[in-house]
């Protein structure tokens, strides 16, 4: 028998025994089924919804009022924008944080995860207080009748929210190369720049690529700034919640929403069968063993000089609006206050309760169901496997505000009635978090050897039994993990969730969206401060208490 | 014939008595710990040269010395009578093969081997046709325009090293090369390298912690430990003569037993081992020779004997043993510890069990100071 004769059985054998495994283990197929319908139901088809809701009317309207055309442009170009300059500004991070002789890395660390753990909005907030029409500098120092609403203060805005999405990338992709390629390429006589041009360069660009492409994303499906500080400036996400909110016409909302799906969708598309392949695995067996090479001074230096503005600048954003919660009403009366904050524990007490209490909820859910979906999907062999990997990791293209509108559309007739329920926003903020939980699943169950699972299941443990006594012990790290990471997003999320609370879940972001759509600047920006007190605590706690080899945001 | 002329025989030929590359006092400090320390040596030119040790003996400190990449502390290196001092790598006449080989994962195989000599503004036609030679010469033409990926372990290998032989450098520094091939495609892989050295005439100092791959490849094999020199000698003297314990120990299997000096000649001493005399050749000064001292033994240099041969042998009691086709491994119970003992011919007698005698070969007999 030839050897691929020999091959051929071998695997016919184990498809059979695959399937007869499937059906003696009624677990798995409960599992594989239970996880199946979750994403069909609350990813699937709400996106379906999206598209078959409004009527043809709607899209032919949608295409020839220069109205929608000119929001449409305005996204991308806001979008093309806030990726060049957030992924410079990334790359200059984590090159800097990669490199082993940089100074001051745990400051720039800490100050380029500030935003990463804040709501999106809080540097369109800090704009006003400072640009704004009542702002410090422009009103009260400079006595100009100006404002910071429009392109250019929401380009600065996204780009203080958004470096960090790019540094996060890069890191990963600049410490997997080798440091010892820069040796070998030095001592063939190559140049500190002639290493950059020819060695650096041409490893990272697939992650630049990536960096560039998820920026974009989160760019278009930003709703928080846009809300704070487009001004007249609109683009999709607004759009689609004006049409919602203002006009009460959901079919629009519906098409525009759409329209900011579409570029998400192909960015992820490109990213997932494109970019990824392109990626270079650095040959080698063991890790190097050489300390990376010193970096040139003239290098180190620029780069101290970009990081220690872009830093100072996220740091004075935040002491602004820290500040301007202790202010009595800013641009008028400067004068220290607790107001706001009594006024937020007085009234709006409610809706971080209820953030605190449904983000919890939404954390729990979400690892649960991301990590048991990743071992299920990972591990196990079954038709339709493919299928759910992609559909596992498709929220993360979804924006925010697509979302939104979509389980509005799906969820408010019975039996599917779950409009102005606490679930609905639960579930938007485990569906958005499902992709992260579900890689980080992956990425610790790609160290675990099968044969630990086979053992367990030799010696009569059926599927979720293997998953509770060996597989969620295994990766309790990625669990807590996402955990933590949920819980953070979930607290600051708001461009889902202002479609889907009521007055009874109203959550703490979208109040203080509501309240600096009032103009009542104080008591969102004590809101603010006690939301981002509370992430950068949980933050604090984590990283303390999960030591080194735990890390939310891995630089 | 004395032990030294034989030894002379075994010693390295056909190696130029020039001397290629020389370290003089060189030490590498990290905060108070010394890498290395002190350490002279003189490699001949075209000369194969084994940096051994355990790890973190400072071996790899010096590789990486040498290459420019880490700089001395104190001292100096001198290559082709010119110190180094001050020099980076590429403008030195070494070239390192890594550890990990550090191939470019973007570039085939023969833009990986191209790299140095583009960095040269080597002409066109010039650099095709070296580029051509080192493809033929490894055996590399036809995976030429593969990216390293695709290449088998023992094929990086190869590109590594044509890498860096193509640039034509006076002195090839090795770090660990063969550390990532499986134990089979070592075996080969080293012979294959020594044969492109030999074929080359190049000076090679070459890093391993794996003595028995030191020992098959080197014309001289450098002994670290601690940072400091152990010793520097042929793979025979190593073997065969060991300087010190530590040498003795980290070279092969070795029994260690303490014994006692009875009587010290000219050419010989009678030592006690155990309640039994034997006689030992004297290769050691005065000053060296102490009343209680340490033998040493390679497991092979004992004889085995059935206890009704053995008169006036060491008397011991065999523990266990393993049988390994080639040699049958004893552990024996001499009383005051346990010692190993290979019989090489396994089928002319049975495996031995019980009381049995010890003979102890003098030529493997190496006393040193406790």
């Amino acid at each position: 028998m030839s050897v691929e004769l020999q091959y051929e059985e071998k695997t016919q054998r184990t498809s059979r025994f695959i399937l007869k495994g499937i059906l003696q283990d009624p677990a798995l197929l409960f599992a594989i089924a239970v996880i199946s319908v979750f994403l069909f139901l609350f990813i699937i088809y709400p996106m379906l919804k999206i598209v078959i809701y409004p009527s043809s009317e709607t899209w032919r309207r949608f295409f020839t009022e220069t109205r929608y055309m000119k929001i449409l442009k305005n996204s991308v170009l806001l979008a093309i924008l806030t990726t060049f300059s957030s992924t410079l500004i990334g790359f200059c991070f984590a090159y800097a944080l990669t490199r082993e002789d940089f100074p001051f890395k745990r400051f720039f660390r800490a100050t380029s995860i500030l935003p990463l753990i804040s709501p999106p909005f809080v540097t369109g907030l800090a704009l006003i207080l400072l640009f704004g029409r009542q702002g410090l500098i422009t009103h009260a120092l400079l006595g100009l009748d100006v404002s910071a609403y429009g392109l250019s203060g929401l380009w600065f805005a996204q780009t203080m929210a958004y470096y960090p999405v790019a540094a996060l990338t890069l890191s990963g992709v600049l410490k997997s190369i080798n440091p010892t390629l820069e040796y070998a390429a030095r001592d063939l006589g190559q140049s500190e720049w002639g290493i950059f041009k020819t060695i650096t360069l041409p490893l990272i660009t697939p992650g630049i690529a990536s960096a560039a492409l998820l920026v974009s994303m989160y760019s278009l499906s930003d709703f928080g700034n846009p809300m704070v500080i487009g001004g007249p400036f609109r683009v999709l996400a607004t759009e689609a919640y004006m049409q919602v909110t203002g006009m009460y016409n959901l079919p629009m909302a519906a098409v525009v929403s759409f329209f900011l799906l579409i570029p998400s969708l192909g960015i992820f598309l490109i990213q997932r069968y494109w970019v990824s392949r392109k990626q270079y695995e650095t040959v080698t067996g063991k890790g190097g063993t050489l300390e990376a090479p010193p970096t040139p001074p003239i290098v180190k230096y620029s780069l101290l000089v970009i990081l220690s503005i872009a830093s100072l600048l996220t740091i004075s954003i935040f002491v602004v609006v820290i500040c301007g919660a202790f202010t009595k009403t800013w641009g008028v009366d400067w004068s220290f206050t607790l107001a706001n904050f009594s006024y937020t524990f007085l009234s709006k007490m409610k809706d971080i309760w209820n953030s605190l209490y449904f983000s919890l909820l939404a954390s729990l859910g979400t690892a649960l169901l991301a990590t048991f979906a990743s071992y299920i999907i990972y591990r196990k062999k079954f038709w339709g496997r493919n299928a759910l990997d992609l559909i596992a990791v498709l929220p993360g293209a979804l924006p925010g505000t697509m979302v939104g509108i979509a389980y509005i559309l799906a969820f408010n007739r019975k039996p599917l009635l779950l409009t102005g329920t606490a679930a609905i926003v639960i579930l938007s903020m485990i569906v958005r978090n499902i992709p992260f939980g579900y890689r980080n699943g992956l990425a610790v169950l790609h160290q675990i050897d099968e044969s630990i699972e086979e053992s367990a299941a030799n010696l009569g443990a059926n599927t979720l039994q293997v998953f509770k006594d060996i597989i969620l012990p295994l990766l309790k790290s990625a669990f807590s993990v996402t955990i933590v990471y949920t819980f953070i997003k979930s607290m600051t999320t708001v461009s889902a969730a202002i479609f889907l609370v009521s007055p009874g879940t109203n959550i703490a972001t979208t109040s203080i969206l509501g309240l600096s759509e009032h103009g009542y600047w104080g008591q969102a920006a004590a809101m603010a401060t006690i939301l981002i007190g509370i992430t950068i605590l949980t933050t604090l706690l984590f990283e303390t208490i999960g030591g080194k080899e735990k890390k939310l945001f891995d630089f | 014939m004395s032990i030294g002329t034989e030894l002379e025989e075994k010693k390295v030929k056909n190696i130029n008595d020039e001397v290629h590359v020389e370290l003089i006092g060189l030490s590498k400090k990290y905060g108070e710990y010394y890498a290395v320390k002190n350490l002279n040596l003189k490699i001949k030119k075209g000369s194969f040269t084994c940096l051994l040790g355990p790890s973190g003996c400072g071996k790899t400190t010096t590789l990486r010395m040498i290459s420019g990449f880490v700089n001395p502390t104190e001292g100096d290196i001198i290559i082709s009578g010119i110190s180094q001092r001050g020099i980076p790598p590429h403008k030195r006449n070494t070239s390192m093969v890594f550890q990990e080989y550090a191939l470019f994962p973007h570039m085939t195989v023969r833009d990986n081997i191209s790299y140095g000599l583009k960095l040269k503004k080597l002409p066109e036609a010039e650099l095709k046709k070296k580029v051509d030679y080192m493809l033929e010469f490894m055996d590399l033409t036809s995976v030429a325009d593969r990216f390293p990926k695709f290449l088998s372990g023992g094929q990086q290998q190869r590109v590594a090293l044509a890498r860096s032989l193509v640039m034509e450098p006076e002195v090839l520094l090795m770090d660990e090369p063969l550390s990532n091939l499986d134990a089979k495609l070592r075996v080969k892989v080293r012979s294959e390298l020594r044969e492109i050295q030999k074929k080359l005439g190049l000076t090679t100092i070459y890093v391993t912690h794996d003595q028995e791959e030191a020992l098959s490849i080197s014309d001289y094999i450098a002994i670290l430990d601690e940072g400091v020199l152990q010793q520097f000698d042929s793979p025979w003297e190593l073997y065969f003569s060991p300087k010190n314990k530590f040498v003795a120990d980290f070279v092969g299997l070795n029994n260690f037993i303490p014994v006692k000096v009875e009587k010290v000649e000219k050419d010989y001493m009678i030592v006690k081992v155990v309640d039994k005399t034997i006689e030992v050749k004297n290769r050691y000064s005065a000053s060296d020779i102490k009343e209680n001292m340490i033998l040493s033994i390679r497991p092979e240099s004992i004889r085995i004997y059935p206890v009704e041969e053995a008169n006036d042998l060491i008397k011991g009691k065999i523990k266990i043993h393993n049988f390994l086709g080639s040699v049958v491994r004893y552990w024996v119970d001499i009383g005051s510890q346990d010692i190993i003992v290979d019989d090489h011919d396994p089928y002319q007698k049975p495996i031995l069990s019980g009381e049995v005698g010890l003979r102890f070969e003098s030529f493997g007999i190496n006393l040193f100071g406790q």
